[in-house]
């Protein structure tokens, strides 16, 4: 807010999130950029793990924040600036996920989609517990998939998104106790799956 | 029975790994871990399981977002999105507009010579007379259309209850799918 001088990638990425916000609403140049740059990746993440469909989730990442920058002026400083487009992001998913199939579903029917393979950083590790831990990391991911919208959201925003209980609550407008119950039975509903398929070694 | 038991517990023991467990609640549980060794062990998978969800999808990761992505998204808003800008801005272009106009309506007066002004007057007051016929036509026209359609409404309404509430229920149905509509051409527009 204070740099009224003419817009400068250096000072613009070393702003925090609520200057840019001030400063992109107020319509300088590079603002809003710099904060879709900032929020791409873990947004098209959330949204893809939502969705289940690599080009739907681009879609949807950038109808996203289309929608942000028409809210911009809307913001409120006193909340966190993340919180809030994880809410929108979510309310955009969730709405998407209802005008596709207008029930809740899990995304494993729907495997027909354009599936992405996240790559993960293996730092330092053998070759073979590399294997060994992506073998594992697709176990998980292949099971958040199958688990129902209400489950799969709340296992997402707590174990991808690393967001507290308290931020969960504001993003998804669900009281406290579901978020927490919800989240108790999902993982429970995990590991009855591992063991359905027969698969040790994730927490057993 | 013995299952439902297993879930209570399980459940405390998840309350207990989050920390959410006051103090003399936990501490009997803690109590109680010493002595029973399934829930010992329940409290090991539980604990075992969350770091695994945790390095599992928590590992640092990409979507392949193309480059220019961030670019692309902002033009896009910037553009697409005209409500976002402030009032005194949008207050600013409309006087800009006014300014401009009177202008070019000035420029245009200086430029015009005395003869073409008195030519273009004589055109003015024809094409003033016509537009007058015009509007005259279109008022009897319309104000003949809105007695006969008083008249059928109060056929309509001295007719039945019924029918009241049917035209009614239509209208109502009409701006519902009416709103419908729009929020419709809305949402297209932003997913393109």
């Amino acid at each position: 807010m204070s740099s009224s001088t003419s817009p400068n990638v250096l000072i613009l990425s070393s702003a925090n999130d609520r200057e840019l916000v001030a400063s992109a609403a107020g319509g300088l140049e590079g603002g809003f950029e710099e904060l879709v740059r900032r929020y791409q990746r873990p947004i098209s993440a959330y949204v893809y793990r939502m969705v289940g469909d690599y080009e739907t989730a681009l879609d949807l990442t950038q109808e996203i924040f289309i929608k942000i920058y028409g809210s911009l002026s809307r913001y409120r400083p006193e909340f966190k600036f993340s919180t809030w487009i994880y809410k929108i992001a979510h309310n955009a998913a969730i709405d998407h996920l209802r005008r596709g199939s207008g029930r809740e579903r899990s995304l494993v029917s729907g495997t027909d989609g354009d599936q992405y393979d996240l790559p993960i950083e293996s730092e330092g590790l053998t070759p073979e517990q590399q294997t060994e831990r992506e073998e594992r990391r697709v176990e998980i991911e292949t099971v958040v998939r199958s688990l129902p919208t209400a489950y799969r959201e709340l296992i997402v925003l707590r174990h991808s998104q690393d967001l507290t209980y308290e931020e969960i609550v504001e993003v998804t407008g669900l009281p406290l106790g579901t978020v927490k119950n919800r989240l108790f039975r999902a993982r429970d509903l995990m590991r009855q799956q591992f063991l359905n398929r027969g698969i040790t070694g994730i927490g057993f | 029975m013995t299952n439902n038991h297993h879930i209570c517990e399980s459940e405390k023991i998840a309350a207990y790994i989050e920390g959410d467990l006051e103090l003399e609640p936990r501490e009997a549980l803690e109590e109680h871990f010493k002595q029973c060794d399934r829930c010992a062990l329940e409290l090991r998978e539980q604990r075992l399981f969350m770091c695994e969800l945790d390095s599992a999808l928590a590992s640092p990761f990409d979507l392949a977002v193309p480059a220019n992505f961030a670019q692309i998204v902002a033009v896009r808003a910037e553009s697409d999105m005209r409500g976002v800008r402030s009032s005194a801005e949008n207050k600013r272009a409309f006087q800009f507009c006014i300014i401009l106009g009177l202008a070019a309506f000035v420029l245009l007066g200086a430029a015009a010579s005395r003869a073409e002004l008195a030519g273009a007057a004589t055109s003015i007051s024809r094409a003033a007379g016509v537009l007058g016929l015009i509007a005259r036509s279109i008022f009897e026209a319309v104000a003949g259309v809105a007695s006969l359609m008083r008249i059928l409404s109060q056929g309509l309404i001295a007719d039945s209850p019924v029918a009241r509430v049917a035209g009614l229920a239509f209208i109502a149905v009409a701006v519902g799918i009416l709103s419908i509509l729009i929020v419709r051409y809305h949402r297209t527009r932003l997913v393109d």
